[in-house]
Formats: C-alpha cells, sequence, structure tokens
C-alpha cells in the first residue's frame, strides 16, 4: 500500500492565502471552526498560515507612514520599480490621515501582527528591584539584567539591535563581523562586534565598562570613542570621558551578577546609595562623617540588612531600623 | 501543547533567515516547486523540535544543519553521484550562510523593504492589496472601485499575499509557476 503524496508547500500556501483572505471579508462560526481545524490538521498548514499572516500585516503596518520618509533607504536588491503615480499620492494622502487610526490599530493586532511588530520595537524584558535576569539570545550572545532594569531586543538575521530604556545590564556578545550589535541607551549608541561589557543607565547619563573585546560609543552629538578592555566611558550631559581602569576593578563593579557588591576602600555613602538600588529597605546614612568613612569587602547585594548590622558590629556605628529605612549613624 | 510561544519564535527567529535558506538550497537545486517543498520540510522540523521544547541558542547553524541533512537524504534518495555529492554538501562552511555585510538595519529599513517588495507586485494585486491594507476599504468596496468582482479581488489578494511573503522573507524562491493570468481584468 502506498501513502498519499504529501500535499506540495505551494498548494498548502495557496489553500492557506485562500482561507487568509476569506477571514479578512468575515468567516462565520462554522468556518471559523474549519480554519482551526485545518491549522491544527498539519503543521505545515500552521507554518504556511504564519508565514502569510506575517507578509500581510506587514502590509498593514506601512499604513499612516509617509512613504516620504521610506525614499533614499536602501531597499533589498531586485527591487528598483518606480510606484505608480496615482497609488503613490493616494497613499500619501491616506497616510497622513491615518496615521493615528493605524497606530491604535497596531496595539491590538493579533498575536502574528504582535510578533511582526516585536520585530521592530523590540521585545521587552524587564527586572523588579533587587532582581537579575540572564536572557540567551538566538545569535549566541547573552544578556544580563541587573536590578530594576528593562531594554527591549530585536535580534534576528538582519541586525542585533537592544535598547537600554532603563538600569543596567551585562553583554556578552557573540563575535559577528556581518552583523554588529547595536545598544542604544537614550542618547549614547553603542557598537560591537563580539565583546563583554555593561552599560549601565541613570538619570544624569550613561557608563560603559568594557572586559572584553572593543566597544564604540558614540555620544548624541556624534562625538565617538573607543574603548578597550579595562576602559570606563561615561557620557554626562552629552560629554564624553574615558578612563582606564583595570579590568579586574571593573569585574568587581559587574558582581552584581553573582548576586554580590564588592567595594575597595570605597565610602559609605557610594556604598549605601549601591545597596539602595537593589532593596526596597533603604540605607540612609545621618551624619555626613559617616558617610566619609571607608569600607571595604564583598557583600550580597540584596541583604541591606545584613551589611547595616556589619557596620554595627565592625565600625561601631548606631543602627535602627524607621519603617523603610535603616538608619545609620555615629 | 502550547503553540503560541513556538509560533512567535517561527515568525520573529526563522522567518528572517528564509533568504539565506533558500540561497542555500539553491545552489544545489533549481529554485521552483521542489526547492519550495524541501525548505517547508526545513521549516516543519524546526518547528517540530521547538514544540518540543528546544529551541537552539546558534539558530542559524541548526537551520544550516538540518538543511544540509535534508539535502544529503535528497542526493541519496535521487541516486546523484553518491560520495562526492555529500561531500560537497559538508564542506559548506557556516560563513557561506551569512547575509550580505552591508547592512546596518533600523524599523525604517524594514518598512522601506515592506514598501519596495509591494512595489514590485503585478498591477491589479497591488492595487487591491494597497487599498484593503494601506488605505482598510473593504473587499466589497474595493471590488467596486477596481470595477471587478469580489471573487477576483479575493483573487488578487490571495496571489498579492503570497508573492509579498516571498519578496519579504527572501529572494523570490520560484519563478511563479501560476500562469493564470490573474493580472488581466476578466471578471
Amino acid at each position: 500500500m502506498t501513502l498519499p503524496e504529501p500535499q506540495s508547500a505551494r498548494a498548502i500556501e495557496e489553500a492557506a492565502s485562500a482561507w487568509l483572505v476569506r477571514r479578512d471579508a468575515g468567516l462565520n462560526r462554522d468556518e471559523e471552526l474549519a480554519l482551526d481545524a485545518w491549522i491544527a490538521e498539519d503543521v505545515r498548514n500552521r507554518l504556511a498560515w504564519l508565514r502569510l499572516n506575517a507578509a500581510w500585516d506587514a502590509a498593514g503596518r506601512l499604513a499612516g507612514i509617509d512613504p516620504d520618509s521610506l525614499a533614499g533607504q536602501e531597499a533589498a536588491e531586485d527591487m528598483d520599480r518606480d510606484p505608480g503615480p496615482g497609488l503613490y499620492a493616494r497613499w500619501k494622502a491616506t497616510a497622513i490621515r491615518t496615521r493615528f487610526a493605524a497606530l491604535a490599530a497596531a496595539l491590538l493586532l493579533a498575536f502574528v501582527g504582535h510578533a511582526a511588530l516585536l520585530q521592530v520595537w523590540g521585545e521587552p524584558f524587564e527586572t523588579a528591584l533587587g532582581g537579575r535576569m540572564v536572557e540567551p539570545l538566538g545569535d549566541g550572545s547573552r544578556i544580563e539584567l541587573n536590578t530594576d532594569s528593562r531594554i527591549r531586543v530585536s535580534v534576528n538575521m538582519m541586525r542585533r539591535h537592544v535598547w537600554l530604556d532603563r538600569g543596567e545590564a551585562y553583554f556578552d556578545v557573540a563575535a559577528d563581523k556581518a552583523l554588529p550589535f547595536v545598544i542604544e541607551a537614550g542618547g549614547p549608541r553603542i557598537a560591537v562586534v563580539g565583546t563583554r561589557f555593561s552599560v549601565v543607565r541613570r538619570d544624569d547619563g550613561v557608563t560603559v565598562r568594557v572586559i572584553e573585546g572593543a566597544v564604540d560609543v558614540a555620544a548624541e552629538d556624534g562625538e565617538k570613542v573607543r574603548a578597550l578592555p579595562g576602559d570606563q566611558v561615561n557620557v554626562i550631559a552629552g560629554t564624553l570621558t574615558k578612563m582606564s581602569r583595570g579590568v579586574e576593578t571593573l569585574e568587581d563593579e559587574m558582581a552584581w551578577r553573582s548576586g554580590r557588591l564588592i567595594f575597595r576602600d570605597a565610602n559609605l555613602g557610594t556604598v549605601a546609595a549601591e545597596f539602595n538600588r537593589y532593596n526596597r529597605l533603604k540605607l540612609h546614612i545621618a551624619d555626613p562623617e559617616v558617610a566619609e568613612m571607608r569600607v571595604g569587602g564583598a557583600f550580597a547585594s540584596s541583604d541591606a540588612a545584613a551589611f547595616a548590622a556589619l557596620l554595627r558590629e565592625s565600625y561601631d556605628l548606631r543602627v535602627r531600623q524607621q519603617g523603610d529605612e535603616i538608619i545609620v549613624s555615629r | 501543547m502550547k503553540n503560541g510561544d513556538t509560533d512567535r519564535w517561527f515568525v520573529d527567529e526563522v522567518l528572517p533567515l528564509e533568504g539565506a535558506l533558500t540561497r542555500f538550497l539553491a545552489r544545489k537545486m533549481q529554485r521552483g516547486d521542489e526547492l519550495v517543498d524541501l525548505r517547508q520540510e526545513v521549516y516543519a522540523r524546526l518547528y517540530e523540535a521547538a514544540r518540543g521544547g528546544a529551541k537552539p541558542l546558534n539558530l542559524q547553524a541548526f537551520v544550516l544543519t538540518v538543511a544540509r541533512n535534508m539535502l544529503i537524504d535528497r542526493a541519496r534518495r535521487q541516486r546523484v553521484v553518491g560520495i562526492e555529492y555529500v561531500a560537497d554538501i559538508e564542506a559548506v562552511v557556516i560563513d557561506d550562510f551569512m547575509p550580505a555585510p552591508d547592512r546596518e538595519v533600523h524599523a525604517r529599513l524594514e518598512l522601506g523593504r515592506v514598501h519596495a517588495a509591494i512595489e514590485t507586485l503585478p498591477v491589479r494585486c497591488r492595487e487591491a492589496l494597497v487599498m484593503r491594507r494601506m488605505e482598510d476599504i473593504p473587499q466589497k468596496q474595493v471590488a467596486k472601485k477596481m470595477g471587478i468582482a469580489e471573487n477576483t479581488v479575493e483573487q488578487h489578494l490571495r496571489k498579492g499575499v503570497r508573492l509579498l511573503a516571498d519578496r519579504l522573507f527572501g529572494t523570490a524562491a520560484s519563478v511563479s509557476t501560476d500562469r493564470k493570468a490573474v493580472d488581466d481584468d476578466a471578471a
């Protein structure tokens, strides 16, 4: 007994396109069930369905975009026909009218459309206060998020792009000369080919610390600098500065990756501020003199109370808790 | 079985590789229906693997491996010059799989790609698609404006979305085997 020939890919695709267009015109309940059944029947049906819907949604995304803004961009290789004047003019007029409607519609896209939209805006990842997260990427790179941070990731075969919206992240970027890995942290833009480094975004600026490889940091005004292992670059109020601090020191400052904070001879005020990034229970140093005291050591980032207890034991300071605050004084 | 995540993974991670995958397959076979069938098999195998929970970290390498194995199986089935052919396929290095290096892609460019792809569609397909998707005119009204039957609008849209997918996700895999003159205003 011979098995029936599997349907050809083209035949399945024609069936999928027929379903897609019919659903666009509207399906009754029975037809919807039939469509669900067709999709579930064979993974090839499902794949054709996903693929065509991604294209259909991509076409919809153009609604509301001014076609002039796309002119001059380098498009895919064999596409160079001029748009017919009638269509173009009509599209442009519609684009202006429907811009806001299209944006609202984009927010309500079905999951396939959502996936296509993620391609453009980036998939978000977020940590809570005191949280940490490791995110492996499809290209072999890895991102570690520190406390209270948020990034958006769009990494695929056409580009590698990350937006650091808030907080701090450590990057271990898989080497790929053909596809630079780009990070946007507010104004500054960071481009690498393959390397290990961290980026912190605060209210007043951005700091990049490089452990391995080379990292190009560009400030908003276009001023650029290349940072090598051991270098730290600060972009504060648009001004770029680079200093050489040594790989070991920078790695200590990345100890958060293993849940620790390491200080070498730092002043207590700075240490307390750092702890407060990770904990709801906040350290408050009451006396300015006490804030100038030098402390050092390795501490669990999640335990501000233990650190305070240590201050009481080893530095003979007064420590008392008041609501959400731990007050440290002489 | 949780399909939603795998579906999203397929659209976000695998579809962008279609161009490179198609070019890779085209080294060993004619562009046409058979290539599209083989590409579909690669996708099916990837999807099944991912649905089972195994999403590879290095997707490019994984896709290459699956495609390569399928080409080898196919070569054996067709009894093409055995050992030499197989060795030739195995000699392909991952670098060959990489796309052209000169692109810094960002949001506008991707939309530019969609725009450009739509511009290459046959006139009637393009008209129907632009009216329906960009001006959000219901199919019934599109038929009136184009002066054709609703059925014909459906045909234009069906062909339009298939061609658009081919052009968006990679170089067109097959010379269009659709000889029907859907473009003509025969309605």
